[in-house]
């Protein structure tokens, strides 16, 4: 056989599979159906932690792999995190250290001219807003400068909130501030809504010289930054119980476990995806059944036995094929809509899903694999009909 | 297989480790507990149960440095509802409170005053009614709005009784198409005015209220 007639066979024989696909066309979309829910689910899912682990890397790009980062250790049920004491200038002694700063977060009474409550108060230590944009998604300022002495810097949603602006007056603990400035909006959770100020005037305002919510440290140049980590923990111990980590081993940690989240999600829409497999096998077999005459007369045409072989293969592969085309449509939307949920109902920063050409392809390919592989024992038992007694069958 | 009348109903009386699960929650309550002895009985109501969970709560001291807590968590439900409805009785209760502005509220109860409006962490708004009472408590009641939950309010009662290990009186309501039942007030009764203003029709999603409340020193 030349080239060129064995490639117009393999379109006839594609040609072939596609009409067979078409002559049933309810078992064949319930086939489809069946693998395009296990595929919905695997590329929803892949797309959808693969998203997280994306905005989680990019966070943690931003912060830097040179900082320690240290938190009071929660105790049981505590739902905010605990503000604690401690000595800020005991850590600057630490070997290794190059910068060290803290914040703090409290829910003080506010007065305004037009209204009164309660807001979140964040205390910066002064080092802290030079490396304002490696802690926070963003933080600019919209209008006027950071805080000095007696005045306090509010993010957009507390401006908003308060009605207040550049110049206004507001009363945090009893105690007047000019506002200095507002930010734009900052992205982050943590911070926007509150007001901010350095930390001793809020160490002031709470009457403790000591209380931190959150501390960190940044490692010199070409310092170990885990060597670090434990010389703090050390030099912490007899201060109480605290959480030392590196940024660097937190992001292994919180990758680490979203790795497990991801292989467990994946498996169980594998086992989805299993039974869309069985249900393909069950429709090729049941072709192979009814289209016995037609495999006769195939046969008695002269269609080899390997003719017969790819057709069924190819039919097969056809509905995986379209069964992962519907899944990484329907996946991509249903990752997509899960993220919205989740950064709404959560409140956290929006990420998107990660959709990539990869992923897609993988879809593709493996729901044709899969249904070629589910397609190989009816295959095989179509080829080994005899023409004779196929064709014998009504 | 067994066949279950379907009227049949099961009683279920819960401590052990509930009553632990409700401790690990409440660990603030312990912190700033004054001492002596307290009982409080709360009457839970959720969409899940038809009847009421009663949720009491006995701290008495047992030595000079330890305290003995008895909780108990009691409903009357179909068997398939209870596995869902236990639980999300006191669940529903703890999230609520555990809401950034509810917290802020409790944790700043000593400087609410009646007639007042509060603006809270997250844009949410507080307006207080009058001061009533409830199970001999003295309460300020409150209407919670939020301005990210616009189909949602939260009636509140807050006492500065700190021994009181949830608000006397909490409900939450959710906006209802027209022609549905409109949720009504047998507690805080002062709130009246503050909820007429929106137009709105409301539906009870969960209510708790503190029916019986003794403290000795």
């Amino acid at each position: 056989m030349t080239e060129g007639s064995s490639f117009r066979l393999s379109i006839d024989l594609l040609g072939l599979a596609a009409r067979n696909l078409v002559r049933r066309p309810l078992r064949s979309l319930l086939t489809v159906l069946g693998i395009a829910i296990g595929m919905t689910a695997v590329v929803g899912l892949l797309g959808l932690t693969g998203g997280v682990q994306r905005a989680l890397e990019r966070q943690f790009e931003r912060l830097g792999h040179d900082l320690v980062l240290i938190l009071p250790a929660m105790p049981q049920g505590a739902a905010p995190a605990p503000a604690v004491s401690f000595d800020l200038e005991r850590i600057h002694s630490v070997p290794g250290v190059a910068q060290a700063g803290a914040l703090l977060r409290q829910t003080l009474p506010i007065v305004t001219s037009k209204m009164q409550g309660f807001l979140a108060v964040v205390g910066l230590s002064s080092e802290m807003f030079p490396l304002a944009e490696r802690f926070f998604e963003r933080f600019e300022l919209a209008a006027g400068q950071l805080p000095e002495e007696g005045s306090v810097l509010l993010t957009q949603e507390a401006a908003r909130d308060l009605k207040l602006n550049v110049g206004d007056v507001v009363s945090i603990a009893n105690r007047a501030f000019r506002i200095s400035g507002v930010l734009l909006p900052t992205g982050e959770t943590s911070i926007e809504g509150a007001i901010l100020m350095s930390l001793p005037t809020l160490w002031e305002l709470v009457g403790r010289r000591d209380l931190v919510t959150l501390a960190w440290v940044v490692a010199q140049p070409g310092y170990d930054v885990e060597v670090l980590s434990a010389s703090l923990q050390e030099a912490l111990r007899p201060m109480g119980s605290f959480n030392v980590q590196s940024s660097r081993r937190l992001n292994q940690i919180i990758q680490g476990g979203l790795e497990v989240l991801r292989a467990a999600l994946t498996a169980i829409a594998a086992v989805a995806l299993l039974v869309g497999g069985l249900g393909l096998m069950n429709t090729m077999y049941m072709a192979v059944l009814e289209r016995r005459r037609e495999i006769g007369i195939l046969m008695s045409l002269g269609a080899r036995r390997s003719q017969i072989w790819v057709l069924f293969l190819l039919e097969a592969g056809l509905l995986g094929l379209l069964g992962g085309g519907v899944g990484a449509i329907l996946g991509s939307a249903l990752a997509l809509s899960l993220a919205a949920l989740i950064a709404q109902a959560s409140e956290a920063q929006p990420f998107t899903p990660t959709i990539s050409f990869s992923l897609v392809a993988f879809a593709l390919l493996f729901s044709m694999g899969l249904g070629m592989l589910a397609g190989l024992l009816p295959a095989h038992r179509a080829a080994r009909l005899s023409p004779v007694e196929a064709l014998r069958y009504e | 297989m067994a066949h279950w009348p379907a009227g049949l109903k099961a009683t279920v009386v819960l401590g052990g480790a509930f009553g632990l699960w409700v401790l690990a929650q409440t660990g603030d309550y312990f912190q700033t507990y004054p001492g002596g002895f307290t009982r409080a009985v709360y009457q839970i109501m959720t969409s899940d149960l038809r009847n009421p969970i009663v949720l009491s709560w006995q701290v008495e001291p047992a030595s000079q440095e330890m305290l003995t807590v008895t909780t108990t968590n009691q409903v009357t439900a179909r068997r398939e509802d209870l596995p869902i409805g236990v639980t999300s009785g006191v669940a529903q209760a703890q999230l609520i409170i555990q809401d950034e502005a509810v917290r802020t509220l409790l944790e700043n109860r000593k400087s609410l005053g009646p007639h007042l409006s509060f603006i809270l962490p997250g844009g949410a708004r507080f307006d207080t009614a009058a001061r009533e009472t409830i199970a001999g408590l003295s309460v300020l009641c409150g209407l919670l709005t939020d301005p990210k939950k616009p189909q949602r309010r939260t009636l509140l009662a807050i006492t500065e009784d700190p021994t009181a290990p949830f608000p006397p009186f909490i409900q939450l309501e959710e906006e209802k198409a027209l022609g549905s039942q409109a949720s009504s007030l047998e507690l805080c009764t002062s709130l009246q005015p503050l909820m007429d203003r929106d137009a709105r029709r409301f539906g009870v999603l969960f209510q708790l209220k503190l029916i019986e409340f003794e403290r000795r020193d």
